[in-house]
Parts: structure tokens; C-alpha cells; sequence
């Protein structure tokens, strides 16, 4: 099993290069460079000459790679063009924020979501599984800017009981952080919740359709046991291999809600560097989010070998 | 004061100013109280020129920092800055005009539109900048908001290069003015939110606005075009981006009116990130567009000759003329005259199509009080206040 796993590493290191070079590559080929973006029209060709060679962008593009990547194994992300700051120094602190919610929402959906697939699976086609799958699908097909400002209209404008917006900076503690990110929480849930109850409400139907369901229940232990013991552990193995990507896949989805609540995480950074043509901080941005997105699947992976039998018995060679 | 403008002149500053401010020769400061500048020419309206905020005065040796520290002579001083985040500002006690009505000032920086907007509606902000115009109608019945909408300070146009084919030749480029329907103009790209302009770049509440009129005439520009030896029309392709809002749609809207007089528009779409300085200027037909400043000094920065922001390429021994004679006359209505000259005939002659200034919406919470309907920038900002609900 370690064997696997060092090889799923070593696998998810060469995509994570192949992800610098494509980055690197396609700001390459946008129309201008970072200095032409970063000036506009105010720039004089004495001005871009001038952030051109504070950036290094006077030297040959694979020459530039190297360095870039040399400075990422050194832990330095480059120069934030609009805020004058290494990168690095903008970019851990909204990370922190960002996995705050990511974290709080995974703990909260995943149980909760496993429980009511359960509960839906159980039930088929009767009422609350009804119930359950027209939450779920409405869920689903709401864009998660809709969502938020649905609650946000109901749970600032309306009742007033939450901030709509966040207004705090971003290095603020974790506990003047946590009224904010209440909102933001809810709708990641809510989104993340649609996804996997139907999983594990298709994981459990199946199962209690295998043969090995049946024939404990026709041995006659109770039903609670047949549930619990032997359709649950193996309707969990698809369910769980699918939160992690559920959860990879929400990395996109958290940059648009973080735009909505204005939270201070990466998403709402990334929209500021975006918009002020900022390509260094855009470039370690999109770098950062990657790396989660592969460090889930990894874990997936890791997760997936463990709960299945036959895989966590499987020997190199 | 003679520390701020050495440095726009030595070019230290790097300032794009630095050609408007090249008629001082020489600063003086005979006292603490006392400068003087020696003109090269003589200019009754100089202090107009200290107006736009990029001309502020900063103290001296600040020059490199001044970016992050902010010590000037307004009615706030910094306290905190952080452009993405929260920078607040502090009453200064001592400012030449009185006290300040507030305590202090907060900038929050908010990315995403509606969530400025949710903001404000949820009262955790007392006022928001450049709201969209769907945004202000749905405030329209709200009690706690009021909504202003007066002309702001942008203006969005055409650019021709005077020193290019086809738009050497001024009966073309007269041709291509005419073309413009421009009420039709602001309503389908403003939806109306916006005040028109007869290819002046001069604010319609200076008081050297020249007011003229710009009906579209395409038989008159069909005339022209033929008379400069285009009978059957012309191929033009029109250089745009969506790096102001206004250019795209302006493009759009040009491309089907110009169709009526033969003149046939192709559009090109340029990323905003090489627009202005793979396109603009640089192309002979482009959209354009800029901030507001006083009359002088916008005619002085885009239509003198040795301008970096006269992309139009013209270069004019009438209009140097006419700059420098509004400049010395002294009696004010003579000289609110000559003004006017000056901009009817770069109307007339120059390579600009300038359409409409942009309305400029803000919304803020009821009370608020003593916001003028000015741009964000020339705000008097000692004068608002804010009383209890």
C-alpha cells in the first residue's frame, strides 16, 4: 500500500509541475506582459523599462521559469505588483482563511450529508427521500452566488441577525473571523450536501440490493444491524472517494462565494489581482489552489486504498 | 510647494504632468509664505492647473514615500493603509478649512459589485462608489438610501490619428463625426445615463464649456468622404477593449451608424492588457476615453504637440495659437471666449469623436449629509457629517 501511495506522490508532483508550466506558460502568451498590464495607459516607455527590469521581464522566458521556480522551492512566490509585497506574505494569510471555511464546511456536510443519503437511501421513494432529493437538486442547480445572496437577503437584509458582507482584514484572529464566515459556510454546505446525499443515497440502494445485504436480512438479523454492519461499510467506500473530489471540485466554487460574502480568503484576492492585472500574484494564486486541488485527490486516493480491502492488501510488484 | 513642482519638472516624478507644467521656468521662495513662479508664458488661469489630484502639493524629500504615507494638506491623515482590505483615515484638526464634520474615515475595499451593494443594504457601509444603474433603481424605494446620479467625470469617445491614413485628410475625419447619432448613442450605451458631447473633452459644468451641437448628417459625410476620393465609402477598422466599460458597446453602436454613410467598420478587440499600449495611439482609429480635469488643462494635455497623452498625433500651429492666446487674456469673459474658439475649432478640425460624459452614481445611507454631486475626487470631504438614526 506505501508503495502505491509514494507512487500517487510522485504522480501528483509531476501533475503539479506540469500545472507550473501550463501557468507560466499561458501568462506568456497573453497579449502585453505584466508590465504593459500593470501600467495601462499611463506607461511611457521610460516606466516600462524601468518594471520591467524590477521584474526580470528583460530576460528570456525559460530563463525567467527557472528562477520562478527556483524562488517557489525557496518558498518565495515573486513581488505583488499593486501591493508592493512578496507574494507570499498576501497569499498564507488568505489560505488560512480560505481553509477555515473549507475545513468548518467539510466537517459539517460530509457527516451530514452521509447521514441523510443514509436516511434517503432507506426510504426510497417515499416521502422523505422525496424530500431530500428536491433539496438536494435545487441545491445543485442554484449558481452558489444565488444561494449566497439569497441568504444574505434573508439573514442580513431581512432579519438583520448576520453580517452580509465581510468588513475585516484579512490577518484579523480566527474568533473575530467566525461571525463571517457563517454565511459563507452554509452555502458551501448546502452545495457540497446536494452532491454527495445523492451519492450515498444511490452507494446504499445499491447495497442493499448485493447479495450479502440480502442474505443477512434473510437470516433475519435485525434491520438497524443489516444497515449498520453490512450495507453501510461498503456503500461508504464510493461515497467517501467522492467527498474528496466533491470537495477538490468546491475549490472553484469557494472563489465565487468568498467574491459574494467578500470574504478575505484567496478567491476574493485572486478577484483584486485580477482586476488590478497583478500576473506575479495571479501566477502564485492559481499555483496555491492547484496544489489543494491535488493534495485532495491525493488524500482521496490515500483514503480509497485504506477502506478498500482488496487494494490495502496489494504488495509492490 | 516649489519641492512638489521641482520634481514634476526635473521629470523625478516620472509625472505624465510634466508636460502641462512645462511653462514654469523658474520657482521662487522669497519667504514662508511666499512663492513664486516665472512663467514662460503668461497664464491667467495657472492655478487652475494645481486642481487634479495628481498635482497635489506633498511635503519636501516625501517624494518616494509619499505613495504609502499620504502626508499632505487635507482634512484626513492616514492611519492605516490597506487597499484591498480597510484604510482609515483620521480627522485632521488642523486643516486650513476648519475642522472636519467626521471623526474618521474608513475605505473598504470590496472586489465584487454586489457585495458593495449588499453592503450598503445591510448598513455595514454608508456609502457606495460608482453604483450600476440597475443597482440605483432597485434602491429607488428604499428609505434608509439616497441615491445620486449627476454627470461624472468620465468622458468616452473615438480617437483618429491626424498624421495617418485615411485620417490625414480632415474632410474624412469630419466625415466620421458627422455619422455619429449621438443621442441615440448615450441611450443605447448608457441608457441614457449620460451627457452628450459635440467632440469636446472639456466637462459640461466648466465654465469654458463650448456647447455645441452635433446632429448626425450622413449625406453631408457621404459629400465629404466622396470629395476626399472615397465615392463608394471606406474601410476602417476600429481598435476597442473592455478595459473601460463604455468601449465596447461605443464600438458596437459606431459600426452600425457609420454603415449609413458607406463607411464600412470592422471591429478589433484588443485584450485590455495590450490595449493601451499595443492599440491606443498606436492604431489610426481606437476607442478611448479618460478622467475629467479643468478646461485648460485637459486641451493643453491631449492637443499640444509634445503631450504623451496627444495620441491623436496632432500637431497644429492654429491650436498652439489659440492655447496661448486663451492662456493671456486676462479679462474673463474674453477669455471664456477664446476658450470656446479654441474648442469649437478642435471640434471642427482635430482627430477626436468625443461622445458623452458618463453619469456617475453613489448611493448613500440618509444620514449622510453635505455629499456634493462631484466625482469621488473632488469631493469636499471636511464638509460631510453624519448625525444618529
Amino acid at each position: 500500500m506505501l508503495y502505491m501511495i509514494v507512487r500517487r506522490f510522485l504522480w501528483s508532483l509531476i501533475v503539479f509541475t506540469l500545472v507550473s508550466v501550463v501557468v507560466f506558460t499561458l501568462v506568456e502568451l497573453l497579449p502585453g506582459d505584466a508590465a504593459t498590464a500593470y501600467l495601462g495607459r499611463n506607461a511611457t516607455p521610460e516606466r516600462l523599462a524601468l518594471v520591467r527590469s524590477e521584474l526580470g521581464l528583460d530576460r528570456p522566458a525559460p530563463e525567467r521559469f527557472v528562477a520562478w521556480v527556483g524562488g517557489i522551492l525557496h518558498g518565495d512566490l515573486g513581488t505583488s505588483l499593486s501591493q508592493r509585497q512578496p507574494v507570499g506574505d498576501l497569499v498564507w494569510g488568505r489560505l488560512r482563511n480560505s481553509l477555515l471555511i473549507g475545513l468548518i464546511a467539510a466537517v459539517i456536510s460530509i457527516p451530514l450529508s452521509l447521514l441523510l443519503g443514509v436516511i434517503a437511501g432507506l426510504n426510497r421513494d417515499r416521502w422523505p427521500d422525496s424530500i431530500l432529493s428536491i433539496i438536494s437538486l435545487i441545491s445543485m442547480s442554484l449558481p452558489e452566488f444565488v444561494i449566497g445572496t439569497l441568504l444574505i437577503f434573508v439573514f442580513s437584509l431581512q432579519f438583520g441577525l448576520l453580517p452580509a458582507v465581510t468588513i475585516i482584514d484579512d490577518t484579523a484572529p480566527l474568533n473575530e473571523l467566525l461571525p463571517y464566515t457563517i454565511l459563507p459556510v452554509i452555502t458551501l454546505t448546502l452545495i457540497i450536501c446536494g452532491y454527495l446525499l445523492r451519492i450515498m443515497r444511490t452507494s446504499i440502494i445499491d447495497a442493499l440490493r448485493s447479495e450479502h445485504v440480502q442474505m443477512a436480512e434473510l437470516k433475519g438479523l435485525p434491520a438497524l444491524r443489516v444497515v449498520l454492519w453490512h450495507a453501510l461499510p461498503g456503500a461508504l467506500l464510493p461515497a467517501v472517494t467522492a467527498s474528496a473530489l466533491v470537495l477538490a471540485y468546491m475549490i472553484g466554487n469557494l472563489v465565487v462565494i468568498e467574491a459574494v460574502f467578500n470574504y478575505p480568503g484567496l478567491g476574493t484576492l485572486a478577484l483584486n489581482a485580477i482586476q488590478d492585472r497583478d500576473l506575479p500574484l495571479v501566477q502564485a494564486i492559481v499555483l496555491v489552489l492547484a496544489g489543494c486541488y491535488l493534495l485532495i485527490n491525493l488524500l482521496a486516493d490515500i483514503i480509497t486504498f485504506m477502506l478498500n480491502p482488496r487494494l490495502r492488501t496489494l504488495r509492490a510488484g | 510647494m516649489a519641492y512638489t513642482f521641482q520634481r514634476v519638472l526635473d521629470g523625478k516624478s516620472d509625472s505624465l504632468l510634466s508636460t502641462v507644467f512645462d511653462l514654469i521656468e523658474r520657482i521662487e521662495t522669497p519667504d514662508q509664505n511666499t512663492v513664486i513662479f516665472h512663467l514662460s508664458q503668461p497664464h491667467a488661469e495657472f492655478t487652475v492647473l494645481f486642481l487634479p489630484f495628481a498635482a497635489s502639493i506633498i511635503p519636501e524629500g516625501s517624494g518616494e514615500t509619499i505613495g504609502t504615507t499620504g502626508i499632505g494638506t487635507g482634512p484626513f491623515k492616514l492611519e492605516q493603509l490597506d487597499v484591498t482590505g480597510t484604510t482609515r483615515l483620521v480627522a485632521n484638526d488642523a486643516y486650513w478649512r476648519g475642522e472636519p464634520g467626521l471623526a474618521a474615515i474608513e475605505f473598504v475595499g470590496i472586489a465584487d459589485a454586489d457585495a458593495r451593494f449588499q453592503a450598503l443594504q445591510a448598513g455595514q457601509v454608508d456609502l457606495v462608489f460608482n453604483l450600476l444603474l440597475s443597482q440605483a433603481a432597485m434602491l429607488q424605494n428604499n428609505a434608509n438610501l439616497v441615491v445620486q446620479q449627476f454627470t461624472g467625470g468620465e468622458w468616452s469617445g473615438i480617437g483618429m490619428r491626424t498624421d495617418m491614413p485615411p485620417f490625414d485628410d480632415v474632410r474624412v475625419r469630419q466625415a466620421m463625426r458627422l455619422v455619429v447619432n449621438r443621442r441615440q448613442m448615450v441611450e443605447l450605451v448608457q441608457q441614457g445615463a449620460g451627457t452628450l458631447s459635440c467632440d469636446t473633452l472639456v466637462w459640461s459644468s466648466d465654465t469654458h464649456r463650448w456647447d455645441g451641437e452635433c446632429p448626425p448628417d450622413s449625406e453631408q459625410a457621404k459629400a465629404l468622404l466622396a470629395e476626399a476620393g472615397y465615392p463608394d465609402g471606406l474601410d476602417v477598422t476600429l481598435f476597442t477593449s473592455n478595459s473601460l466599460a463604455p468601449m465596447i458597446p461605443i464600438a458596437k453602436v459606431y459600426q452600425q451608424q457609420a454603415a449609413r454613410a458607406g463607411i464600412r467598420v470592422e471591429l478589433e478587440q484588443v485584450d485590455p492588457d495590450a490595449f493601451w499600449i499595443e492599440a491606443w495611439g498606436v492604431e489610426p482609429f481606437f476607442a478611448t476615453g479618460d478622467a475629467k480635469f479643468p478646461a485648460d488643462f485637459s486641451l493643453n494635455l491631449y492637443y499640444r504637440a509634445d503631450s504623451p497623452f496627444n495620441v491623436i498625433h496632432w500637431d497644429d500651429a492654429e491650436t498652439a495659437v489659440l492655447l496661448d492666446a486663451a492662456r493671456a487674456t486676462l479679462d474673463p469673459a474674453e477669455r471664456n471666449e477664446r476658450y470656446q474658439e479654441v474648442q469649437q475649432y478642435l471640434a471642427h478640425e482635430s482627430g477626436y469623436i468625443i461622445l458623452f460624459y458618463q453619469d456617475e452614481i453613489r448611493a448613500f445611507a440618509r444620514n449622510v449629509h453635505g455629499v456634493q454631486p462631484l466625482n469621488h475626487y473632488d469631493l469636499l470631504w471636511h464638509g460631510v457629517t453624519k448625525t444618529e438614526e
